[in-house]
């Protein structure tokens, strides 16, 4: 039997081209497109964020109702001079324990670790897996900039990212603001709300550029994020191990997760239980990274835009 | 006269040492042109210079009338050109509609023509159904098709075809050459096709270059390339090879030694009935079995470009 093909009519294009793509959204949107196409990976991922985001908006919701003096009547507030003052010492050292400042900070720092790994697992493969299929070379054949590129795959990661740590901030600035009586949240303690979105977004903007940067210096994304995962981990180990061994914590400024960890007890303002170090070693810590890791991908991405 | 689409004047490029592409001077005009030449003779350095993604060292290039070594001139150019790489290359997780969707979103299609493009190129190239699973499960052929339907997406005047054919079976080849050989000559597109395989090249294109250590070995129309190719005839003997060989050489004739038996004789325009064989068959005191005389082969102008260019073939 003769092998025959059936031609489809070719139809030449009769419209016009964009002068100016929207590429990097273009390619933010396949990105998330493949993103969610794993579902019960997305779900696993987002899932601890998720539970923490109910856990701490609880946890603001009750120190706003024990602030309200809630406790004391649910402690027997009927049972005499004894027990109201046994309750109000009760409600008092609760709602110190509950101090909303303190609470999202703490929401900050655990949040973290989860849209580390968030970042770590939908950024790890992006400029990684372009270079090992050769699809850079499709892409780089187009009218797309190394900046759109990077712009577009930096977008993906960061979507990751926010919704690992910036879209909690918002749920539970939002609960904070509505439990807070007579809207104290907002009149008293409302520079939490911006310098938490502020923090938050610089952290992932930071965490996805690392994590691009490891991306775009392998071929693979599991070396990707082994590379993320030792400098995050690696340098925390080495930061404590210089700190212990000459008893000077600045040493720490080495670790990006303690160096967070200081930028945030600084930018909200929360006393620290052991010795402080200078902050500006901190902030100065993670610029350094951050600058590092773009010029890594700048680095990476002129390469990759030659055909290999 | 019709303007070339590809245009390249003492264009120099090398890599450390190395004379990738050597004062190359090239003119095409549209239509469907073959690009072949040995390993190292600088064929992919040829197209890296047609996307834009490499800067000569000397010399000037201009591809669908842009300037390949300027920002606008670059960006101008891969809207003009479609290039179709070799290898996998395709986009990790999505699937075939996806992929040419967002490939022509990025080349300036709008987002509902990127869609409706990918599916008429799909339609073009044959992949039905499948262009809505992942590629990574897709076989060679299908994985070729959608190369070329993302190169036709944004439908460029000139196409980069680099090894359309690679890793598939004879069905799939004979599909691919029917969509090449369409798109040069009834679509009306200017194709660069990189090929090892020359009956490819000489069962889609009109003319061939053919390069050699970063120079032009030949080029010009196939039917011409093929004409000045000396004729050759297959020579049959029965008695002592090596002395019909000796007397072949006395007597001038070019020639190789196929088998014990067996030999390629070049025949010369004074000489078009292998009369000096013949002469040199008695001297030798051999019986001829057999004169058979050989096609004219893509294949032999290209040897003997090579040759001439004292390239290993």
């Amino acid at each position: 039997m003769k092998a025959a093909a059936n031609l489809e009519v070719y139809r030449p294009f009769t419209g016009t081209l964009q002068e100016k793509p929207r590429a990097a959204i273009a390619l933010w949107r396949a990105g998330l497109r493949v993103a969610f196409r794993r579902k019960l990976t997305l779900i696993l991922l987002l899932a601890p964020p998720a539970i923490a985001t109910v856990i701490f908006s609880f946890v603001v919701y009750a120190g706003y109702a024990l602030e309200q003096g809630m406790t004391p009547d649910a402690l027997g507030g009927d049972a005499g001079v004894i027990g109201q003052v046994a309750g109000t010492m009760m409600r008092d050292a609760a709602a110190e324990a509950l101090a909303v400042r303190k609470q999202i900070v703490g929401f900050h720092l655990a949040m973290s670790v989860f849209s580390l790994l968030l970042v770590a697992w939908y950024g790890a493969g992006l400029i990684a897996e372009d270079r090992r299929s050769g699809a850079h070379l499709l892409l780089f054949a187009r009218p797309l900039t190394r900046t759109s590129y990077v712009l577009g795959r930096f977008l993906v990661v960061a979507t990751f990212g926010a919704l690992g740590s910036i879209a909690p901030t918002i749920v539970v600035c939002t609960v904070a603001t509505f439990a807070s009586p007579d809207w104290s949240f907002v009149r008293l303690e409302g520079d939490l709300i911006w310098k938490s979105i502020v923090y938050a977004a610089a952290w992932v903007t930071s965490m996805s550029a690392l994590v691009l940067a490891a991306s775009s210096l392998t071929t693979r994304k599991p070396y990707a994020l082994a590379v993320t995962f030792g400098i995050a981990l690696g340098l925390g180990a080495i930061a404590t191990l210089l700190a212990e061994l000459t008893r000077e914590r600045a040493w720490r400024a080495l670790s990006p997760g303690m160096s967070w960890s200081r930028i945030a007890n600084d930018v909200f303002e929360v006393r620290e239980v052991r010795a402080r170090w200078d902050v500006d070693l901190a902030y100065l810590s993670v610029s350094v990274l951050f600058v590092l890791s773009v010029m890594i991908v700048a680095w990476r991405v002129r390469r990759m835009e030659a055909v290999q | 006269m019709t303007r070339a689409i590809l245009e390249f004047n003492a264009l120099a490029k090398s890599y450390g040492k190395i004379r990738a592409l050597d004062g190359l001077t090239l003119s095409l005009p549209p239509g469907p042109t073959g690009l072949l030449g040995p390993n190292g003779a600088g064929k992919t350095t040829l197209l890296k210079l047609c996307l834009g993604l490499l800067a000569p060292d000397s010399g000037t290039a201009r591809i669908a009338g842009c300037d390949p070594t300027s920002a606008v001139g670059r960006a101008q150019l891969r809207r003009a050109v479609g290039y179709m790489p070799e290898g996998d290359c395709l986009v990790p997780g999505m699937s075939g509609v996806e992929t040419v969707a967002m490939l022509g979103r990025l080349s300036g299609l709008s987002p509902s023509d990127s869609m409706t493009r990918a599916h008429e190129v799909l339609d073009y190239t044959g992949l039905d159904e499948a262009r809505y699973r992942e590629v990574s499960g897709w076989s060679t052929g299908m994985k070729q098709r959608l190369k070329l339907a993302q190169a036709l997406v944004h439908d460029p005047p000139l196409l980069l075809l680099d090894e359309p054919t690679d890793g598939l079976d004879p069905v799939g080849r004979r599909h691919m050459l029917e969509l090449v050989a369409d798109l040069g000559h009834a679509q009306g597109k200017s194709l660069l096709l990189c090929s090892h395989l020359l009956p490819d090249v000489e069962a889609t294109c009109d003319s061939v270059v053919v390069l050699s250590r970063g120079r032009v070995a030949a080029s010009g129309l196939i039917t011409d390339l093929v004409g000045t190719a000396r004729a050759r005839v297959r020579i049959d003997i029965q008695g002592d090879a090596l002395a019909f060989a000796r007397e072949l050489t006395a007597r001038g004739v070019a020639h190789t030694q196929v088998d014990a038996t067996t030999f390629a004789v070049e025949l010369d325009a004074a000489d078009p009935d292998a009369d000096s064989a013949l002469e040199a068959a008695a001297r030798a005191d051999v019986r001829v079995l057999a004169i058979v005389p050989e096609r004219a082969t893509l294949e032999a102008a290209f040897l003997r470009a090579l040759e001439e260019q004292g390239a290993p073939a």
